[in-house]
């Protein structure tokens, strides 16, 4: 048991440090062109150069900033519209075909209306992030509101609870893990979306900082961005982890 | 209509239900379907009614037409209304809130109604002594068997204060050890509530066991197609009935009623 675990940890580990090591030794060994695959141990230097010149650490707090507002501002009305057309098949029948039909469309495509309306200001990167969680969160909580048995309902209709409490008591906290599920891809989609916005639009911001890289051809500053945007990801992963162990106490993986 | 001693020793106990000229009326994908028509029911006060009846005939449908669940297409349901709910009910397998704990499981009737917390915990700590459950009160129902979780299925309703207890086949998950001992169990549970009870089953043995009345319904649509008296104090013990030749005699008397509802040849059992 000790042993296996201890096998698996070096397997997790060990495969990935192996991959990097072996990049290390394409690159330097000029098996790969560094000047396009520099080696790994440069990238983690110019990385921790732009980290403590704290010029990367200001972009980082700049996109996560974008991200969360825009994140807030898309879920909120994305799950409440949610709720209410997971409830009410009115709702659902009169919105679901104009769902359907917007959902689709490549988020990052409606980018050059939103400048055109919005301006290079923050709102329309804002608007940019809102618009790609709010289908999704939409989506997976209308998908949340239907997945719940309605032997759970009728316990509460069954005790002539409000029709405000029947909501409350089961709509809301049955439609939880799956409004997870949602908040977790829509927080990926969400930082595909902010760093391509920042491409385009923006003087500061991680995505901005891998762009103004790109058109000096610093590549290594270019590889920094890319691991900061990792690191994010897997931060925002964390964060949702550790607030659904708060909201669904119920659910122990 | 086959009838042994009608309503037996109950027969001087006040009303509690009625259910006068009960339809319902389906839309279904061809055609409407009458799951229920022209169903009378009487139930007094304290009685213990257990009502069985071939497969997809409307027994769950009656059950929740007297919840309030359901409307009738037509006839009149009245519940006699002493206490907090007229009606509260024991669904068929799963009905916990997974993601509550057993007490507001057990508190939601409570909670539902607006009722404070400290009352609400209380009364929840209290049923839960009743089914023997308190050390859980804290647990998921995830962490509970199905033996438990019906027991707060029953806890739950029992804090609903009902004037009458509605059950919809609670048992039939069940293993059967679990659910001899949850037989058990509940005719203890209402030898102290005093509650009635009107209990929807497949098995014939369970109703002649819990039953002070036990309810045949025809097939599809359903009405009421006998009555039998059930003469056995209460509470019952599965061993010593079961040595009774008087029980073999009733199961098999309900047996040859639902028998020929069974397999369909309602016409002759029933008018």
């Amino acid at each position: 048991m000790r042993l296996k675990g201890l096998r698996t940890l070096l397997l997790a580990l060990g495969a990935p440090l192996l991959l990097v090591l072996l990049w290390e030794w394409l690159s330097r060994s000029r098996t790969l062109n560094p000047l396009f695959f520099p080696p790994p141990s440069t990238v983690m230097h110019t990385w921790w150069r732009l980290i403590r010149s704290g010029g990367l650490l200001l972009d980082v707090r700049i996109s996560m900033a974008r991200l969360l507002a825009g994140f807030v501002l898309g879920a909120i009305p994305g799950v409440a519209l949610g709720m209410a057309m997971g409830l009410w098949r009115p709702v659902r029948t009169a919105l679901l075909p104009t769902v359907n039909a917007l959902y689709p469309i490549p988020r990052i495509a409606i980018l050059p209306l939103v400048l055109v309306v919005f301006g290079i200001g923050e709102s329309g990167k804002l608007f940019m992030v809102a618009f790609s969680v709010f289908f999704l969160m939409l989506l997976q909580t209308v998908a949340g509101v239907s997945q719940i048995e309605p032997v759970m309902l009728d316990v509460a209709r069954s005790v002539r609870a409000s029709r405000w409490r029947q909501y409350r008591s089961v709509a809301l906290p049955g439609a939880l893990p799956s409004i997870f599920t949602g908040a977790r891809l829509a927080l990926g989609f969400a930082l595909i979306v902010i760093v391509g916005t920042e491409f385009l639009a923006a003087n500061h911001g991680v995505g901005a900082r891998i762009w103004q890289a790109y058109q000096v051809l610093d590549i290594e500053t270019m590889y920094a961005g890319l691991v900061t945007t990792a690191l994010m990801g897997w931060a925002l992963s964390l964060l949702v982890g550790v607030v659904e162990r708060f909201a669904i106490p119920w659910q122990r993986r | 209509m086959t009838s042994t001693g009608r309503v037996g020793f109950f027969s001087d106990c006040p009303v509690k239900v009625t259910a006068t000229g009960l339809t319902k009326r389906y839309e279904g994908a061809s055609g409407p379907i009458d799951a229920i028509a022209g169903l009378d029911l009487v139930v007094r006060d304290g009685e213990f009614v257990t009502v069985v009846g071939p497969s997809g005939c409307g027994k769950s449908t009656m059950l929740r037409i007297l919840a309030g669940l359901d409307r009738p297409t037509s006839g009149d349901v009245s519940v006699l209304n002493r206490r907090r709910n007229p009606t509260a009910t024991v669904f068929q397998g799963v009905s916990l809130f997974p993601w509550s704990r057993i007490e507001e499981n057990v508190a939601y009737p409570l909670w539902a109604a607006g009722v404070g917390r400290r009352e609400r915990h209380n009364a929840a700590h209290a049923a839960l002594v009743r089914v023997g459950l308190e050390q859980f009160a804290r647990a998921y129902p995830a962490q509970l068997s199905e033996g438990m979780r019906q027991r707060v299925a029953i806890a739950r309703a029992l804090v609903a204060d009902a004037d009458v207890l509605l059950m919809d086949e609670p048992f039939s998950a069940l293993d059967e050890p679990t659910r001899l001992l949850l037989q058990e169990e509940l005719q203890q549970l209402l030898a102290a509530s005093g509650q009635t009870v009107i209990f929807v089953t497949h098995s014939i043995d369970e109703a002649v066991l819990l039953g002070d009345r036990v309810v045949v319904l025809s097939a599809r649509p359903s009405r009421v197609c006998a009555e039998f008296a059930v003469p056995f104090e209460r509470p019952r013990r599965f061993d010593t009935l079961r040595r009774d030749p008087a029980f073999g005699e009733l199961t098999v008397a309900v047996w040859s009623v639902l028998r020929t509802e069974v397999t369909g040849k309602a016409a002759s059992a029933c008018d």
